[in-house]
């Protein structure tokens, strides 16, 4: 018979199986980075607003340092009294 | 970072489900080819995941060209977003196409043409990816990217003939390979119905893919400008 003389189908299961862990597995690996990056963006963005902020106080400050320091009392200073 | 878009979410829905038809579509309808057995079935994922970095390429073309003519970062974002996916899919294709090859070809790799220029091909992409970590003024960021990206567009066409036109143990599935040609193998019609939805299915995570990364992108540029204004204040 013809198809005795046919080499059998080899067995590639495992091959296949590894094949798809890559084609699937990469992508899933790729969308999880995103989630990564994201939660990384955010912390950086936190930051970065607590510095801004922080920028914006000391930039403040010196004007409202100065006020008082203007207004003090004379009585306040040393040999006032 | 806000919400996704209505439309994004129905196409990441959309996009899992066409995958979820391919994977059926590829263990459970497409037969067994009887040469190669089992592992055959790696082509419906490995052709249409190397398709998918050819057309992000060529979109990265398209942006690159587009913000040349007008300048806006959106432009930018998608060549970049566009190279960041086609080289997922494009490594994912190569590595896939390294373990098809082990029990068919009898080795992991060779110094096919086809296997040579997609190497070099994908290298030119990650050569992109590393030309934009290395410049810091985004202008001349974007102004680089994009002719880098049409330039290194070569490479696609390149690689695509490249079976065509040489001697190769790679083979041709679409259009006619070269007289010399070996390791062509002929596709049934349920074999040819899953390879053509796989084919789709591809490219509507290709987009799914390109648009949540643009997303991400967003939020990236908005960190590096707070960035320089805060180094400026």
């Amino acid at each position: 018979m013809p198809a005795l003389l046919l080499d059998p189908t080899p067995d590639t299961v495992n091959y296949l199986i590894l094949g798809y862990i890559f084609l699937i597995g990469l992508p899933v690996l790729y969308v999880l980075s995103w989630y990564v990056r994201q939660r990384s963006l955010k912390r950086d963005l936190e930051t970065i607003e607590l510095l801004a902020a922080d920028e914006r106080k000391r930039a403040a400050r010196p004007a409202a340092a100065s006020a008082p320091a203007d207004l003090t009392p004379k009585a306040d200073k040393p040999g006032a009294s | 970072m806000e919400k996704p878009s209505r439309a994004l979410q129905t196409l990441n829905v959309v996009a899992a489900i066409l995958m979820l038809a391919a994977i059926g579509l590829v263990f459970f309808y497409a037969p067994e080819e009887l040469v190669m057995g089992q592992v055959q079935r790696i082509f419906y994922f490995h052709v249409s995941s190397a398709w998918v970095g050819f057309l992000a390429f060529f979109v990265t073309v398209v942006a690159g060209v587009l913000y040349l003519r007008s300048g806006k970062m959106l432009w930018d974002r998608v060549g970049s977003a566009s190279v960041e996916v086609g080289l997922l899919f494009s490594i994912s294709a190569g590595v896939a196409g390294a373990i098809w090859a082990r029990p068919i070809w009898n080795t992991w790799w060779t110094w096919d043409p086809r296997l040579t220029t997609y190497t070099i091909m994908a290298l030119i992409y990650i050569a992109y990816l590393m030309l934009r970590q290395g410049i810091e003024d985004p202008d001349r960021r974007a102004r680089f990217a994009a002719v880098y990206g049409i330039v290194g567009f070569i490479s696609v066409p390149i690689t695509y003939m490249s079976i065509r036109w040489w001697r190769t143990i790679h083979p041709v599935v679409i259009g006619v390979a070269s007289a010399d040609a070996k390791g062509q193998f002929a596709m049934t019609s349920p074999m040819l119905v899953t390879f053509l939805f796989s084919l789709f299915a591809f490219t509507v995570l290709y987009f799914c893919f390109l648009f949540n990364r643009l997303r991400l992108s967003r939020l990236e540029e908005r960190v590096e400008q707070l960035k320089a204004e805060l180094a400026a204040a």
